[in-house]
């Protein structure tokens, strides 16, 4: 009997053994998770709350350095989000105020809530309480540019300040009109550059023949030997395409420069990151380093790119920053799929048969990428803070300023001469 | 995922042990390896041309066998194993992925049921085991959208045919840096396993195997709400000797 392989009396003795085997293979983890972004079918307050929900749970870059309890926020809200009919306007008003306490702190300064149309940017909202900020020291200040997209306290700059200069406004432009100017400060040999937002390259290369002169004209006195040093304002700049990075920065160095790191979502936890990958500004091709001191002008009004441009001059040695601390959204942003992180839509009330477009009950505007800059500090939520702390003035900021005063500018000159 | 099913084992393994009579007690040790295969079981439908797909691994570890009758032994292998896993994006989004080389050190113990004749006889394991996510390392590529090439004063209306085609890609190999928030480095599981022994002579027997580790533990502590768990499964082809010490 126990020559042979097969001994049916030590089977019977295993048999336990096999059935366990049995049951351990027969474990099964019943594991689900929420629908694409934006595919999530609802109908009522609760799925649409439950679907904004998630979504920001699995698409926020922020939720490393954030400190808004978001499970707290399911735990308060789902049964407010309960009570409310998706198609009682009274209720929609409701649902509104719950939106926003429930991102009222968020860090992202780019964030935006458009919930059923309407509007929530808890960064702003948290701006205009503060009396420091730029809007708040002087109330008769407008917020937006004027027509031609000049923002309130350059207004006067090409008037008042500069001897040569080139002026273009783009009014055909797609969002805002753009202004930009460039000219040697009188009775200096300081170069100035300023423009209202970030469209340089789309400008550049198919947009106002007015901007290129401009931009054609800044780039060409940048080999200019007489030049003594070099003014960039980024004042009031609501930032834009990331692809100027490479064509102003890259236009004033000869190699790579690393400016910082970014890093996005790598799963559905709020903790799941991809590593860090290097934040790198290229030369243009045949640029020759600017080595003439530079100073950036920027303030709280200088957004995204305008600080992500801020940030990268102030790697380079020859530089010094002017002015206030910036807005603080510096994480760049791109359509969700790509990191599958981001911006994204929530609630999706029903798909036309006919044109297969879905009506969603609101979308997030949010940022793709965390940015960390050189220091190893994140500035999102913050701002960078300037070299020289300046102040702006009453006159500085009005749009009928017609007279000399602008003690951002005059910082700027003085350490240029 | 179903808790009565997952405790079922240790309750069949543990009636099991009732009718062990120990005859002749044997003790030895050896050293086993083998290759293995992991599959990191999750779900990630909700994100876009995103998958997991198993990954090949190595272990090696220390066996360590209580014969307590001819029929039945107590094994357990200190050792150590890889259980890699890789995440892969698809169709537009081809060629962003990154490989998770994930070491653990892990003390498998199990009841070893054996059958058959004096020199080659069968077995089948069934056990448990402890483990501890050791090392970690993530290799791979992903969208730089920071680092975009130089500025060139042309337009193309070239259309992209991959995600590489906009973004620059970045690559990385690195050490994974281990979240004490989010990471449960401790693993608990059951293991069930079959193979086949020969004794060489009367001290040395060679074995190998197919073993079936399944993790019990997420990968994760619960730090959030509404959290999509990680589980390791693992199948391990071994080959090993034993050398009898008493």
């Amino acid at each position: 009997m126990r020559n042979t392989f097969i001994n049916t009396q030590n089977i019977k003795k295993i048999f336990p053994a096999l059935v366990s085997i049995a049951c351990i293979t027969a474990c099964h983890k019943d594991i689900t998770t929420s629908n694409q972004t934006g595919s999530t079918a609802t109908g009522n307050f609760s799925q649409v709350f439950e679907d904004f929900w998630t979504n920001m749970n699995n698409s926020y870059v922020f939720w490393s350095v954030d400190t808004t309890n978001w499970d707290n926020m399911h735990t308060v809200y789902a049964p407010k989000f309960a009570m409310l009919n998706l198609y009682d306007s009274a209720d929609e008003v409701t649902a509104s105020g719950y939106f926003k306490s429930m991102v009222d702190g968020l860090t992202d300064s780019h964030y935006t809530l458009f919930p059923d149309g309407g509007y929530i940017q808890p960064a702003h909202d948290r701006k205009m309480n503060n009396p420091s900020f730029i809007e708040n020291m002087f109330q008769t200040a407008p917020y937006s540019p004027s027509f031609d997209g000049r923002f309130y306290y350059t207004n006067a700059i090409d008037s008042l300040y500069l001897g040569s200069k080139v002026v273009g406004v783009d009014t055909t432009s797609a969002y805002k009109n753009m202004y930009a100017v460039t000219g040697i400060v009188s009775n200096t040999n300081i170069l100035y550059l300023s423009f209202s937002k970030f469209a340089l390259v789309s400008e550049y290369q198919g947009g106002s023949a007015k901007i290129k002169a401009v931009l054609d004209s800044f780039f060409a006195q940048l080999t200019n030997t007489a030049i003594t040093g070099l003014i960039i304002d980024v004042r009031g700049n609501g930032g834009g395409d990331v692809s100027d990075l490479n064509f102003l920065v890259g236009s004033l160095i000869s190699s790579p420069l690393n400016v910082g790191y970014t890093r996005s979502k790598s799963g559905n936890g709020r903790l799941d990151y991809t590593p860090w990958a290097p934040a790198i500004v290229t030369p243009k091709a045949g640029a020759t380093a600017f080595t003439k001191p530079i100073v950036v002008l920027a303030d709280g009004e200088s957004v995204s790119m305008a600080e992500l441009t801020t940030m990268a001059l102030k790697q380079l040695s020859n530089t010094k920053v002017v002015g206030d601390t910036t807005w603080g959204a510096n994480g760049p942003l791109t359509s969700n799929s790509v990191y599958n992180a981001g911006s994204f839509s929530f609630g999706n009330l029903y798909t036309n048969i006919e044109t297969g477009a879905s009506t969603y009950y609101g979308n997030a505007y949010t940022s793709s990428v965390m940015f960390k800059y050189m220091d190893g500090k994140i500035y999102e939520g913050k701002g960078f803070p300037p070299d020289y702390a300046v102040k702006p003035t009453l006159k500085q900021v009005l749009v009928s300023n017609t007279t000399v005063d602008d003690p951002q500018l005059d910082k700027a000159i003085s350490l240029l001469r | 995922m179903n808790k009565g099913l997952n405790q079922s084992p240790f309750l069949c393994m543990a009636l099991t042990m009732l009718f062990i009579v120990p005859t002749h007690a044997q003790l030895s040790v050896g050293f086993e390896g083998g290759y293995n295969k992991n599959y990191l079981i999750t779900n990630v439908s909700n994100l876009v041309s995103t998958q997991y797909n198993p990954l090949s691994g190595f272990s090696f570890g220390v066996p360590v066998v209580y014969q307590v009758a001819d029929w039945f032994s107590l094994k357990a292998v200190p050792s150590f194993m890889q259980k890699n896993y890789l995440m892969q994006r698809t169709g537009f989004y081809q060629g962003v992925y990154q490989n998770s080389t994930n070491g653990y050190i892990q003390l498998p113990v199990m009841g070893q049921f054996s059958f058959g004749g004096e020199a080659l006889r069968g077995f089948v394991d069934i056990g448990g085991y402890a483990g501890y996510w050791l090392t970690g390392h993530v290799k791979g590529t992903m969208p730089n959208i920071l680092n975009q090439g130089a500025y060139t004063n042309t337009t193309s209306n070239a259309q992209p045919n991959n995600i590489f085609d906009e973004f620059t890609p970045y690559s990385y190999n690195e050490k994974y840096t281990f979240n004490n928030t989010k990471d449960k480095r401790l693993a608990l599981g059951v293991l069930a396993g079959a193979g086949l022994s020969y004794q060489l002579t009367d001290t040395y027997k060679l074995y190998g195997g197919a073993t079936y580790y399944n993790s019990l533990t997420d990968l994760q502590k619960k730090y959030q709400t509404g959290l999509v768990p990680r589980y390791n499964t693992t199948y391990v082809f071994s080959l090993g000797v034993l050398y009898k010490i008493q």
